[in-house]
């Protein structure tokens, strides 16, 4: 038992050393946070550089005065020649004479029509409410795009569990570890935990920086999801290879596995009540976690002693 | 380049992959995919539903007239009158709300000016699946092959670089076309969609995204580094290139056709009309192809091993940059609500959430530097025993630092408008004034970076200079007092990072209480 044990751990070792060794396998664990984080960060930076002054497009027929008004609501007047052709390639908002053209119907154009309406003598004036979102606003799109990028990682997972089981194969690896007096279940279930632990921990730094650049409903709760949609497809990955190696059929048995992992998150997409307790599915359900994390465990077990019964059978 | 032997190099790729049982799977997969998009009928699109509109306050009597207008404490359009003004109270106003207040003679009137937008139908599809089937293809053909060993005798071969990589393309990328082309024919035969110029870029999608993947996988040393490069890549540049060539075509058809694999990808959604776009579309495609392949033949032979970073400056500098932006991203990007309009945001974000993703991904790096090496945790300093008197020094080294706060002594002179990021840097350094979790992920990472891989790797300057230039650019003395003391410790007492680990810890635990 202590010597199984100590198999596991060496083995799971090796392996999780030996997948961060690949440069390419270590870019695209840190990829979809990068992106992610990078995307938000970026669109802050520009819109906290944008926000300063927008621009109205005034035809020649707006008197000064009026242009004037516009300056001074914050809106930087430009001469355009037709107001309306203006707006249809693109600029915010546009006056001509009596009509505003603008596409957006938010605060921002309702501040320039009130200014308009107040200068024109008009009977009414929107006066407009600018709620400025809360952290309760904002956490439910961090939760979008942390579920998103569990998603990825769950492919991921599919592709670690039948990848490191298909180039073992052939490069001789599995064979050596199946050799050893330990039972046919641990190296499975060694690929099983490195893969797991490896996509958790990186799916945890995605969900550690969402929760503090845009902030989350439960942080926890929603790396617990991850946790188990990596360990769960993972667990696929391991079913799905069976004999297949690289020499023959292993586009076959990836398709298939990316198949059951994205079935079983559309499951969760449309029967949230079911799909809040199985791993994987839970993704995009809510919940506190602990139920798809616990059935992710039966999922590796599983996977394991079908790994001993199907893949490692030489 | 002799066809006879790409065709064979093609043939013997598909039949590995397709032969046996298990060479039903693929097919099958793709069948099941195009199906449906096939076969199925579009809904029509349905009549919008009427929305209520809550009011409250003086409203008109022609807004009181609109349908679904309802008094609500919780209103979306709040009237009143100011000055004999009525003042609407909202953050939008609807259209019909509008023309209701204005009346016969609007003083001011409120349109858009829209430009029809063109998207693309169905046969999008066709090209999307076919091409995003082919992932694990792509990745066992050319990565599997190298892992196996095959790959050199393939090479050993009468064959050219050339042959050998068109042969694998012209397997898979002909079995993406062939796939697309079956799906468009069988639509067309049941009357889904109605034949056009978009049949002409429709067949290129597939082999133009294979060619770019083998291109992409053309390194990789086995099937998962492959996999994973492809599953991440291929889909962002379709999405990408689709999107870009979109835009772009609203500008000028042509202009949008001529985006390498999204021009192609638009295109065959019928999106453009006449046959010049889908032309253009179908020769950028087939450009980046050829391209690709060229260079995957020039590289095939190219595999280097991934190597330990080197102990020069330049991979200092690059690993200094890369542990910077992991821990300023999550600690300074909230100031950037402020920054954007919302500084309610910026205050209520966890600052602790900041500085535990910021801890973990230091953690993360140094795991990942000490990887390529003989020993991870050898690497990381924790390979070695504890030295009861070095771990003794280390609590008395943080008792010192808690005692004598260094923080702020030099701080270097900014603009008021940094102070946001000094105070949030300052805070984070020790993880102090934070919550347990937050100053435990600051004390791992830190030292598992800094005392670890970076002094490990560096020695013990580059340890403390890297260290003043992540966790206290502004405040430069403190952290070479801090990061001096932590690395003396580890570097006199030979024992790993425990001592540094003790001292940190306590200087923590001190500050905390």
């Amino acid at each position: 038992m202590r010597r199984t044990a100590r198999a596991l751990v060496e083995l799971v070792a090796v392996l999780v050393r030996r997948l961060l060794r690949e440069g390419m396998v270590r870019r695209s664990l840190l990829w979809p946070t990068a992106l992610t984080a990078g995307t938000l960060v970026a669109t802050l930076i520009v819109f906290a550089s944008l926000q300063a002054t927008e621009t109205v497009g005034v035809t020649r027929a707006v008197s000064a005065e009026l242009r004037g008004v516009i300056e001074a609501a914050g809106f930087e007047p430009v001469f355009v020649s037709d107001a309306r052709e203006a707006v249809r390639n693109g600029t915010w908002a546009a006056v001509d004479g009596q009509v505003l053209w603008t596409n957006d119907r938010g605060p921002r154009a309702l501040q320039l029509e009130a200014a308009l309406r107040e200068a024109l003598e008009a009977p009414w004036r929107p006066d407009p409410v600018v709620p400025l979102p809360q952290t309760a606003d904002a956490a439910p799109s961090g939760a979008a795009v942390c579920r998103l990028v569990a998603s990825l990682f769950a492919l991921y997972g599919v592709v670690f569990g039948l990848g490191m089981v298909a180039r073992d194969r052939d490069d001789g690896t599995l064979a050596a570890e199946l050799a050893l007096p330990i039972p046919r279940w641990v190296p499975g279930a060694a690929r099983w935990i490195a893969s797991t632990l490896l996509l958790s921990s990186f799916y945890a730094l995605c969900v550690a920086t969402f929760a503090a650049i845009m902030g989350l409903p439960d942080a926890a709760a929603m790396a617990r999801h991850g946790a188990a949609a990596c360990g769960a497809a993972t667990a696929i990955g391991l079913v799905v290879v069976g004999r297949a190696g690289l020499k023959q059929s292993f586009a076959g048995p990836f398709a298939t596995g990316m198949g059951m992992a994205t079935g079983l998150i559309a499951l969760g997409n449309t029967h949230p009540a079911v799909g809040s307790w199985l791993p994987l599915a839970s993704v995009f359900t809510g919940g506190d976690g602990w139920a798809p994390l616990a059935g992710t465990l039966v999922a590796g077990a599983l996977a394991s002693a079908i790994f001993a019964v199907r893949a490692a059978r030489e | 380049m002799r066809p006879a032997r790409v065709i064979a190099i093609a043939r013997r790729d598909l039949a590995l992959e397709l032969s046996g049982r298990r060479g039903w799977i693929l097919p099958l997969i793709l069948v099941g995919l195009l199906a449906p998009t096939t076969v199925a009928r579009v809904p029509l699109p349905r009549a919008p539903q009427p929305v209520s509109l809550r009011v409250r306050g003086e409203v008109p009597q022609a807004v009181q007239a609109l349908e679904f207008v309802q008094d609500d404490d919780r209103p979306q359009l709040d009237f009143r009158r100011d000055d004999g003004v009525l003042i609407v109270r909202a953050n939008g106003i609807r259209d019909d709300v509008r023309a209701a207040l204005d009346g016969e003679a609007p003083a001011l009137q409120v349109k858009r000016a829209i430009r029809p937008i063109r998207l693309p139908g169905r046969t999008l599809l066709f090209a999307l699946i076919s091409a995003s089937t082919l992932t694990g293809a792509v990745s066992s053909s050319m990565a599997g092959e190298r892992a196996a060993g095959t790959l050199v005798g393939l090479l050993a071969a009468a064959v050219t670089r050339l042959e050998v990589v068109a042969g694998k393309w012209l397997a898979w990328g002909g079995l993406g076309a062939l796939a697309s082309v079956l799906a468009a024919c069988s639509a067309m035969a049941m009357g889904r969609v109605t034949p056009g110029w978009w049949l002409l870029p429709l067949p290129v999608v597939a082999p133009a995204t294979v060619a770019l993947g083998f291109w992409l996988v053309r390194r990789a040393t086995d099937v998962v580094t492959g996999t994973t490069v492809s599953l991440r890549v291929l889909p962002a540049v379709l999405s990408i290139t689709g999107l870009g060539a979109w835009f772009l075509g609203r500008v000028d058809p042509l202009l949008g056709a001529s985006v390498p694999l999204g021009g192609a990808l638009v295109a065959a959604g019928g999106t453009w009309d006449g046959l010049l776009a889908p032309l253009v579309a179908l020769c950028s495609s087939m450009a980046l192809s050829l391209a690709c392949l060229w260079m995957t033949a020039r590289d095939l032979e190219d595999a280097p091993r991934e190597a330990p970073p080197g102990r020069t400056l330049r991979a200092a500098s690059v690993t200094t940059a890369l542990a910077a932006g992991v821990w300023w991203l999550p600690i300074l990007s909230p100031i950037l609500w402020g920054a954007a309009g919302n500084p309610t945001l910026t205050d209520d974000l966890p600052r602790a959430a900041g500085v535990v993703a910021g801890g973990l991904g230091l953690a993360l790096l140094a795991l990942s530097g000490a990887a390529s090496t003989p020993s991870i945790l050898q690497a990381l300093g924790l390979k070695r025993s504890p030295d009861v008197r070095w771990i003794a020094g280390g609590v008395f080294a943080g008792v010192v630092l808690a005692l004598v706060p260094v923080s702020g002594w030099a701080a270097l002179p900014v603009s008021p408008s940094w102070a946001a990021v000094v105070e949030r840097l300052g805070a984070a350094s020790g993880g102090l004034a934070l919550s347990g979790a937050g100053s435990t992920a600051a004390l791992l990472g830190q030292e598992l970076f800094f005392r670890g891989w970076v002094q490990h790797r560096w020695g013990p300057l580059a340890a403390v200079l890297a260290y003043v230039v992540v966790i206290t650019p502004l405040d430069p003395l403190a952290g070479l007092l801090v990061g001096g003391v932590s690395t003396g410790l580890v570097h006199g007492g030979r024992c790993g990072v425990w001592p540094a680990l003790a001292a940190h810890a306590t200087w923590t635990v001190l500050c905390l209480l």
